[in-house]
């Protein structure tokens, strides 16, 4: 298999759910670093030049919202989720879930008829 | 200057103005951040190689600054599959006949001239005509381009619009009627006017062509009628075959050539207007076989491109009876 049509069908796949993860994760108040580690830590290794772009997207949409505070004697700029991303977080999920049901009985489906 | 800094200038410089401060803020707290990890897992300042390979980790300074802006382009996905088949199109319909056109004006113009500057001249200006005809069509798709993104009005389509689907190998009714009404109207005028090379004999007004004339006579009321043959054929049996594609070629043809002859015949034999002074007339009767010469290469051109849709024809219709045996 072509080691270089797997990365790409692999970051397609991820694209769409790495909105789910940084939404799912801002739940709680974090800053860019941070939430980077937070997400590595849960297995999802993203890019910073995909990242933080991202998080301001995700704020022009009204989907985040940040200030810039000190900590550590140093200025950061911390995100959390807005009252709108909560209710596109959950509307996401259902879809998510929805989804992943939907593979899972395809798969399911073919399994049976090679049994 | 620290390297860290000399990175956050340049990635500045390609930000967008208005959020500049901004961004390069974060991305300063981030790499920042990343340094002191680093650090307080080893228990030492980073070395300057180290720092060098968390910088280029980061990427090129350009490449950063454009992660953060809104993906565009002068002819988007949308448009461009059309914009290559249209620049493809205009380089074989428009600098390709021009390209001809220039080595052939230039053969007849300077007939001494060594072929090879001949093409070393049609190469220097064929550079700006096809940079200008490419400049025009990237103009026009972009506006294309530029009005799809503020009004999608690609969107806005009917399916009942779509156009029929045409049998390439069909010969459509209204050609061959066409054909067949324009060849039978041509031939009784041709016999009539031009059988005699005397084409005016008045008093005021004469004008005699050529003894050559008759093979121009002959060879265009031949092709009248066998183009009233192939016509009439052609609406009984209303798809190309072999043979008659074959004898569409032939006939186009023989009618290339002897329009491309006739241009460069000096087809006047005698003019004659009343109160012109003789030397007048001469100037007169010249300048009409400069034109026709002149005109010569466009003969040629335009012989060619019905030449080449003929070919065009046949290779087609090969190709298609090819993949029906191969079907079987």
């Amino acid at each position: 298999m072509n080691p270089g049509l797997f990365e790409n069908l692999r970051l397609e796949l991820r694209r769409g759910s790495l909105v789910l993860a940084v939404l799912a994760t801002l739940r709680s108040e974090r800053y860019g670093y941070t939430l980077r580690k937070a997400l590595s830590e849960n297995g999802l290794e993203v890019d910073e030049n995909t990242l933080y772009p991202l998080l301001r997207r995700l704020e022009t949409q009204g989907l985040l919202a940040s200030e810039w505070r000190e900590e550590n004697k140093r200025n950061k700029r911390f995100y959390r989720l807005s009252s709108d991303g909560e209710q596109m977080l959950l509307r996401l999920l259902t879809e998510w879930q929805n989804i992943h049901a939907a593979v899972n009985e395809i798969l399911k489906e073919h399994d049976d008829a090679n049994a | 200057m620290p390297m860290l800094e000399r990175y956050l200038r340049a990635i500045e410089f390609w930000l967008p103005d208005h959020q500049r401060q901004d961004i390069i803020a974060e991305i300063s707290e981030d790499l920042n951040s990343q340094i002191e990890d680093q650090q307080s897992a080893l228990g030492r300042n980073l070395t300057d190689n180290e720092l060098e390979a968390l910088i280029k980790r980061r990427g090129r300074p350009v490449l950063v600054a454009n992660s953060y802006r809104p993906q565009q382009s002068l002819v988007g996905p949308i448009w461009f599959p059309a914009y290559v088949f249209v620049l493809k199109i205009v380089g074989l319909c428009y600098v390709l006949p021009w390209l001809v056109v220039f080595v052939i004006v230039q053969r007849v113009q300077h007939p001494g001239l060594h072929w090879r500057t001949t093409f070393l001249a049609a190469w220097a200006t064929i550079w700006t005509v096809a940079f200008f005809a490419a400049g025009v069509v990237t103009l026009i798709f972009a506006l294309l381009q530029y009005a799809e993104t503020r009004t999608h009005f690609l969107e806005n389509w009917n399916p009942r619009q779509l156009p029929s689907v045409r049998d390439p190998y069909k010969i459509p009714l209204s050609d061959s009627i066409t054909e067949l009404v324009a060849n039978v109207a041509f031939l009784p005028l041709w016999i009539a006017y031009a059988a005699s090379p005397f084409l005016f004999d008045g008093p005021t007004f004469k004008l005699s062509l050529a003894p050559v004339w008759v093979y121009f006579f002959w060879g265009y009321l031949a092709i009248a009628v066998f183009n009233i043959a192939l016509a009439a054929v052609n609406l009984r049996n209303r798809y190309w075959t072999s043979l008659r594609t074959t004898c569409r070629l032939s006939l186009d043809l023989a009618g290339g050539a002897l329009f491309c002859w006739l241009m460069k015949t000096n087809l006047v034999a005698t003019l004659y207007i009343a109160n012109l002074d003789p030397a007048r007339t001469l100037d007169i009767k010249n300048a009409i076989h400069v034109v026709m010469d002149r005109c010569f290469p466009i003969a040629v051109v335009i012989s060619v491109i019905v030449i080449v849709i003929d070919l065009v024809r046949i290779a087609r219709l090969n190709r298609f009876v090819l993949t029906k045996e191969l079907r079987r």
